[in-house]
């Protein structure tokens, strides 16, 4: 694979596998860390990359595996800086009033879904924001497809009780 | 304007019972991506029931978050760069080579310089024990030569040792005065 395949094919995956590593680390400097990390994983190994069924997920996999050892390694403090990044798009939709509303409610979606289980926010950040298969999430999370659909139905279940509180308590 | 009237036709294709549907068969994880699709690229648009308001903010949420990224041209020309010096191999892998071959010249360095000290510091050992025991050796061929010297020696030890005797018998005198001394008390 020369460098230049590499930028077309590879290369265009780090958003999502930088957005996973956020998710699980916290912290933009390490999930970025963690991207070149692949990414240098991704080079050396540019000759077996036919081989694989699924570079992407492939990909995913390693970013999981390598978040998780740094997090074992470091003790990374897991910070809740991921729900500043909407605001401004928000800002653009709507009156001020209905997006500040909008905006407060998807701050308290974003601070709920980090309360939940690793396990379940994982599931539903290759799900619901990446729009991945059960079978693909379960090859990235190393787990079995019922798991899979065990930890979804969890989060979504624990997130549509949270929707109604803010809707009964404006909380 | 054409996106604009092209957004509500689109609005108008949206059977609110449908998305209802949908949205229970989200819940019970029983939706495909695609379906998931259908609602994330529904809750997008404006006009949404206030039923729905709240849900609409979760589809929004999970929206935004997919867009958000890596920011990017630092983090690509970072990475290309590194990529180019390890594939031209010019820079990374002989440095480690080097590394390594120091490493390991290093080790056997410091192993032979081991070995010599404690060589060294054996061999003087070794050479003033041979002094000591070169001392104690015979220093006569001849046994009746030694012996004449033996006796020599213990002729002197013994005539000095007499002398001394003689010395101390005198004092034998202030041994019997103090007894008697004692006796008339």
């Amino acid at each position: 694979m020369s460098l230049e395949t590499f930028k077309t094919h590879v290369l265009p995956v780090k958003h999502k596998l930088y957005r996973f590593a956020l998710r699980l680390l916290g912290s933009e400097d390490e999930a970025k860390d963690v991207v070149q990390e692949v990414m240098i994983k991704m080079w050396d190994k540019r000759q077996d990359i036919g081989q694989l069924k699924n570079t992407e997920a492939w990909c995913m996999r390693i970013t999981k595996n390598m978040s998780v050892d740094r997090l074992r390694s470091k003790r990374v403090q897991v910070t809740e800086n991921i729900d500043n990044h909407y605001e401004l798009k928000q800002a653009e939709r709507g009156n001020p009033y209905q997006s500040t509303e909008a905006n407060d409610t998807m701050k308290s979606i974003s601070k709920f879904i980090a309360s939940l289980p690793a396990k379940q926010q994982q599931v539903m950040q290759l799900r619901d924001i990446e729009g991945y298969s059960y079978k693909e999430i379960g090859d990235i999370l190393e787990i079995d497809i019922n798991q899979v659909k065990v930890n979804l139905f969890r989060a979504r279940k624990a997130v549509k009780e949270n929707l109604l509180n803010i809707n009964a308590y404006g909380l | 304007m054409d996106s604009k009237q092209h957004r509500q036709e689109g609005n108008s294709k949206y059977d609110i019972e449908k998305i209802n549907l949908l949205l229970d068969k989200y819940w019970a994880c029983l939706s495909s991506v695609e379906e998931e699709e259908i609602l994330r690229n529904y809750f997008q648009q404006e006009d949404i029931p206030d039923t729905l308001k709240d849900t609409a903010a979760l589809f929004r949420f999970y929206a935004a978050q997919s867009e958000q990224a890596l920011n990017s041209e630092e983090f690509d020309n970072r990475m290309l760069h590194q990529l180019g010096t390890a594939e031209e191999g010019i820079l990374q892998k002989p440095r480690q080579k080097v590394l390594s071959l120091f490493r390991y010249y290093g080790r056997a360095a410091v192993l032979i310089v081991g070995v010599l000290v404690s060589a060294y510091f054996v061999k003087n050992e070794y050479e003033r024990s041979r002094i000591q025991t070169a001392l104690v050796e015979d220093t006569f061929e001849d046994p009746q030569k030694a012996f004449e010297e033996t006796k020599k020696a213990l002729m002197l030890i013994s005539s000095k040792f007499n002398k001394g005797k003689a010395e101390v018998e005198k004092m034998a005198v202030f041994h019997t005065v103090e007894k008697k001394v004692k006796n008339i008390k």
